[in-house]
This record gives C-alpha cells, sequence and structure tokens, in this order.
C-alpha cells in the first residue's frame, strides 16, 4: 500500500483553514491562508517571466526590434517608484489605456447592438402569451434600469419619479439574483471540500 | 429572545449535514435546464474530429466547483475525438491543465501537437482575446512547452477565429463575455460556457438574447450535462449535497426573518 502524501497535505491545509470558522483565527489557519497566497503568487510571477521571456525577450533576439517598444514601456513603469522621473510611468499606463478603451469601446458597442437586436427578437419572435409577456418585461426593464442612471432634471416629474421606483425592482431582483447566485457558488465549494475530506478520510 | 446565532454553530452545523448525502447517497431527479440542453446540442452539432478551441479560464480558488466540468468536457471530447487547442487568459490556467486536463488526455492516448496543443496563459484580456482572433502567430509561435506551433500537425490550417467550429470555456473569470465580444459578434464563432454559478446569472442574459449558444449553471449544470454525457463524476455525487446546502440556505433565512420580525414586533408592542 502507497501512502500518497498530495491528499494528506490537502486534507491539512483544508481542515486548518476550516479552523478559523469553526473556531477562531489561529496560526494554522494563517500558516494555510499564507501558503495558498505563496503558492499563488510564485505561479503568478513564473507564468509573467515566461511571458516576457516568450513574448517579448525571445522575439527581439529573434530580430523583431519592434518589441523593444512595449518592453521601454513596461519598464516606465517602474519608474513610478522614483521621484525624479515617475512622469515616465503615465506613457506606458496611457497607451495601455487608451489601446484598450479603445478596443472594448469599439467591440462593446458592437455586442451591445446585438444584445438589443436578441431583445426586440424575443418579443417577435415569441410564439406563446408567456414568452410574448417575457419578452416586453425584457425591454421595460432594459429601458427603466437604463434611465435610473440619467441624472438630469426630469426626474423631479411625477411620472419620472414613479418610473424610478419601478426601475429600483428591477435592479433589485437582479442583485437578489446575483448575491443568491454567490452563496450558492460559496455553498458548492464547501460541499466539494467536505467531500474531499470524506474521500481523504475514507468514508466517502 | 434569540439576538444573535454564533456563526460557528450554522457552519459546523452545515457541514454535518452536507456530508450526510455523501455517506449515504440517496437517488434525485435530475431536470435538465434549457442552457444546458444547449451547450450540448451545440457541441452534438459540431462533425467529429473537429478541431476546436477549449478555454481553461478557472483559478484554483474555483476549481472545486469547476474540476467535474474539466473531467467531463474531457471525457465528451475524447469520445468525439475533437482535436483541441487548449488556451488560457487567466495565469491559473496551464497549471489547472497539466494537473486535471492533461492526464485525462495522456490516459485516452492522445497526442500532443496532433490531438492536442496547449498555447498557455495568454496575457492581456481583452487585447489578447482580440489579437489571438484575427491572428493567432502575430499572440503565439511556441506551444506551453516551447515546440514551435507551426511544426504541430494539429496548426496546419488553424490562423484565427474563424477556423474553429466552436468554442468550449470553462469559465470564473469573465471569459464567456470576453469571447462573446471578440470570438462571438465580430466571426459568428459558437461560444459554449461553464461558468461558476456566480457567472452564471452574469452570463444568462447573454445566454437569453442569443449572444452564446450554451451555458451550464455551476456544479448543478455540471451535473446535468456528466448526465447527458453518461460520464456521472463528481458533480453528480454532489448534487444531494448541493440540494441538501440549499435547503439548508433557504431554512436559515426563514430562520433569521422570523426572528427578526418577531423582535421587531415585540419592540413595537413595547412602545
Amino acid at each position: 500500500m502507497t501512502l500518497e502524501i498530495g491528499p494528506i497535505v490537502g486534507l491539512l491545509l483544508t481542515l486548518f483553514i476550516y479552523s478559523y470558522v469553526v473556531y477562531k483565527e489561529t496560526i494554522l489557519f494563517k500558516f494555510a491562508t499564507f501558503t495558498f497566497l505563496g503558492v499563488s503568487i510564485g505561479n503568478i510571477l513564473v507564468v509573467a517571466t515566461k511571458t516576457i521571456q516568450t513574448g517579448v525577450l525571445g522575439k527581439i533576439s529573434q530580430g523583431e526590434y519592434i518589441y523593444t517598444v512595449p518592453l521601454i514601456l513596461g519598464l516606465f513603469v517602474f519608474t513610478r517608484l522614483t521621484e525624479k522621473y515617475k512622469d515616465l510611468s503615465r506613457w506606458g499606463i496611457a497607451i495601455l489605456l487608451g489601446s484598450t478603451i479603445g478596443l472594448v469601446i469599439a467591440r462593446d458597442t458592437h455586442t451591445h447592438f446585438r444584445s438589443l437586436s436578441g431583445m426586440i427578437t424575443q418579443v417577435i419572435s415569441a410564439n406563446t402569451p408567456l414568452g410574448y409577456l417575457n419578452g416586453i418585461i425584457l425591454i421595460f426593464g432594459a429601458i427603466a434600469v437604463i434611465l435610473y442612471f440619467q441624472f438630469t432634471s426630469y426626474w423631479d416629474k411625477p411620472f419620472f419619479k414613479q418610473l424610478r421606483n419601478v426601475s429600483r425592482v428591477f435592479l433589485m431582483i437582479g442583485f437578489g439574483a446575483q448575491f443568491g447566485a454567490t452563496v450558492l457558488t460559496r455553498l458548492s465549494t464547501l460541499t466539494a471540500r467536505i467531500l474531499f475530506i470524506l474521500q481523504t478520510l475514507g468514508i466517502a | 429572545m434569540v439576538k444573535e446565532i454564533d456563526r460557528r454553530i450554522i457552519i459546523g452545523i452545515s457541514m454535518i449535514i452536507i456530508a450526510i448525502p455523501y455517506i449515504f447517497p440517496f437517488p434525485l431527479p435530475m431536470k435538465i435546464q434549457q442552457s444546458t440542453r444547449d451547450a450540448w446540442d451545440n457541441m452534438e452539432i459540431v462533425p467529429d474530429g473537429s478541431t476546436i478551441l477549449f478555454a481553461i479560464d478557472v483559478g484554483l480558488s474555483s476549481l472545486a466547483e469547476m474540476k467535474g466540468g474539466l473531467v467531463v468536457l474531457g471525457k465528451y471530447f475524447i469520445e468525439r475525438q475533437f482535436k483541441i487547442v487548449i488556451v488560457s487568459f487567466y495565469s491559473d490556467g496551464p497549471v489547472i491543465f497539466s494537473s486535471y486536463f492533461e492526464p485525462i488526455l495522456n490516459k485516452a492516448g492522445y497526442k500532443l501537437g496532433e490531438d492536442w496543443v496547449n498555447l498557455g496563459y495568454i496575457s492581456g484580456v481583452g487585447v489578447a482575446y482580440q489579437s489571438i482572433a484575427t491572428d493567432i502567430r502575430s499572440v503565439v509561435q511556441t506551444d506551453y512547452y516551447g515546440n514551435q506551433i507551426d511544426s504541430l500537425p494539429i496548426m496546419k490550417n488553424i490562423n484565427d477565429a474563424s477556423d474553429f467550429p466552436i468554442v468550449v470555456t470553462i469559465d470564473a473569470y469573465n471569459s464567456v463575455r470576453d469571447f462573446i465580444k471578440y470570438w462571438g459578434t465580430p466571426f459568428g464563432v459558437p461560444i459554449v460556457g461553464f461558468p461558476t454559478g456566480t457567472c452564471y446569472m452574469v452570463y444568462y442574459s447573454d445566454y437569453a438574447l442569443g449572444l452564446c449558444e450554451g451555458l451550464t449553471n455551476g456544479v448543478k449544470g455540471i451535473a446535468e450535462f456528466e448526465f447527458i454525457t453518461n460520464y456521472p463524476g463528481t458533480a453528480t455525487a454532489g448534487i444531494g449535497a448541493i440540494t441538501v446546502a440549499n435547503l439548508l440556505l433557504i431554512f436559515f433565512v426563514l430562520l433569521g426573518n422570523i426572528i427578526y420580525f418577531r423582535d421587531r414586533s415585540k419592540k413595537v408592542n413595547k412602545i
């Protein structure tokens, strides 16, 4: 019979983590959390280093010198650590943000139009009264929530005040569903860990 | 009057009750959600042996929930003889792949370079999705193990998003939305997502509006997929425990509300 060390370490670390929930913050809990953080950060560091190695340095060494530009801009970000040259960091961040925002706006607009057409299709293609009603609620809810975030003077008018209350209901339903899903996700994680504990102990 | 229940009591009771269905399993009826059915249907119409893109965008913290998904998808892809191009837009992806997905491929005799390739982690979020969609080789020249992708038979006719009949993503970090934005909308590639329960709520509107072709709902959705594909795994085993956990949660919410309203009515009576 071979003794596998991995599941036993996993079991101990799981129990260390849950010691906080069922007892209090102990040194074992701190050890487990710091181990998790250390492993995660170590992994990110290795992956990031590898990305720079292959994605930038590797290409420069093959004669693709254009890649020195992002490398230098990336290094500029570290100038924030100095008082004298910290303004240079803005160049790197500006190009990163500018290019990302440009791309996101272009793609988001297209996708939002697809959403809009999807909403209209829901109503047009509905073949049951319930489907039709569902489509109308969807369109009305979307418009109401968009209007909720318009901070202009017409909100003082009674009709818009009422609409604002309706919008709030749609928002609360959305947030409630999101919160419920988050709690259930955490419960799923708990059930998976309990299964792991039971399997390692040979009970399940 | 109960002012506050110690959270340790609640967690302790929850852990014991959740453990019971694992020790004494009981059968539960499985109702397949339409979004899971659509995920399966859209994968079924892809011809056997096609080259698909599989994105592993889960981290170590969400692994407990999503591990079952990795296993069942691995088995399903092998059954369909799909050739798999694996990619990660989240830094934990390569570790998750090596630990949980690669052993399934190796066990089935899948060959690196012929039947699967791992392009590794690609940084840059939106820009990365966009770049790889328009020209894979502009971003990646070697796979995760350092092999030139041009030397791998699987990559022979793969250049951009339009070369894939479907994208399947197992996701805890907005991957489905990014694929919709950068792959689905401009290239018309069908997107099937296996997100966590939390992400499912966010993406459901996208699915309902037809922006993505199929979606599973966390562990429950994975259990449904295991049921459809006839590969029962950890998600199916855990569905009893999750049901019990959900009922327990409802019970605690009701209990909290009863205590709250009882205390409030007592305060009103005193006034």
